[in-house]
């Protein structure tokens, strides 16, 4: 397995800082959906306009917006390795390869590359939730499967426990078989 | 250009730099503006996006990053979209040059007033056309290009606006 080198012990350990979180109503709601899995975007229900990032109204006719399911597809127009970063969680996240994609379904949205992501590439967009719990949008190779969890970067979007410390408790069995309230 | 990358390919001093600041001026009617004897401008209404503004005396645009300034004169009409740099290269942008561009320095040489900073080109622009500015004068000015942009990171995307402030 490849995985990520382990930490050296003498490097000051990770203090858990998150993205910035706050963000508006709208963009709260494509967090929802972009935690169900789904890529939905805000489209219009009078011109039927595609909309990115969430408003709370159309841009081109002020009509009123429903999420929709979009296509995937898009092509990167422009990147950038962010290299000074005046937020705490990317300071310590440095460099970090950001890009400008057309979206096959209309708007033009900033997204996450995948590593080996370049300029004029066609890409498959993934919404994920970051680990403030907000949606971001992710550009990963058009083709085939991309395994977020052996990217340096894209890992910080994944939950896989090799490397990571994991809390093992010894909650109340019941705890473990809860199917909701 | 020899400073060190912040994002590529944008280096440290095409950063605009934090500072304090201030700046008002009046909105009120014509009449009550010359019954108290000042100097007054007018706003001729906000531009059409590529209609070719070649009667402008100056351009005042928000500068953030020199990219953002590059974007305002493609974008209000100064020329077609992916032809800035040429218009760059043929163009002096000074105050006796061929298009007067951010007369006090902008934002890259005086820095960014947290949210005063949207009305810093409008302060200028106002300072220019009703000759009182604070440094040189833009010679025969009459009326500005005002440009502002912006952006809420994560969130809301882009907002643009501008407007044609002319001497009364």
């Amino acid at each position: 397995v490849r995985g990520p080198v382990k930490k050296d012990p003498l490097r000051p350990i990770d203090l858990g800082h998150v993205p910035p979180a706050p963000r508006s109503r709208a963009a709260m709601a494509m967090a929802v959906r972009a935690g169900q899995g789904r890529f939905m975007l805000q489209a219009c229900v009078r011109c039927e306009a595609v909309t990115y990032p969430p408003r709370d109204c159309c841009p081109a006719c002020w009509g009123a917006l429903a999420w929709r399911d979009q296509p995937q597809g898009g092509r990167v127009v422009a990147q950038t390795d962010v290299r000074v970063s005046a937020d705490i969680y990317f300071r310590g996240q440095m460099p970090w390869r950001i890009g400008t994609v057309v979206l096959d379904a209309g708007p033009v949205a900033v997204a996450h590359l995948a590593e080996g992501v370049v300029v004029g590439d066609p890409v498959r967009v993934v919404q994920r939730l970051d680990r403030a719990g907000q949606a971001a949008m992710i550009a990963l190779p058009a083709e085939g499967t991309y395994d977020m969890s052996e990217d340096r970067q894209l890992r910080q979007f994944t939950a896989e426990p090799l490397h990571r410390r994991v809390l093992v408790t010894d909650g109340p069995d019941d705890a473990l078989h809860w199917s909701g309230d | 250009m020899a400073a060190r990358a912040i994002s590529d390919p944008v280096h440290l001093y095409d950063c605009v730099m934090p500072c304090a600041g201030a700046e008002a001026f009046i909105v009120t009617t014509p009449e009550r503006a010359e019954a108290l004897g000042l100097k007054a401008a007018q706003m001729r209404g906000a531009i059409e996006r590529h209609n070719a503004p070649s009667d402008m005396h100056m351009l005042q645009a928000y500068d953030d990053y020199p990219v953002i300034v590059a974007m305002q004169i493609e974008d209000l009409g100064f020329c077609e979209k992916g032809a800035v740099s040429r218009f760059i290269g043929k163009n002096e942008f000074g105050m006796q040059g061929s298009l007067p561009l951010n007369t006090n320095g902008g934002q890259l040489s005086a820095g960014q007033a947290g949210a005063a900073g949207g009305f810093q080109n409008v302060t200028e622009a106002l300072r220019q056309i009703l000759r009182m500015p604070l440094g040189a004068q833009v010679p025969g000015a009459t009326r500005a290009l005002v440009s502002g942009f912006g952006m809420v990171n994560y969130d809301r995307g882009v907002c643009s606006g501008a407007a044609v402030l002319e001497a009364l």
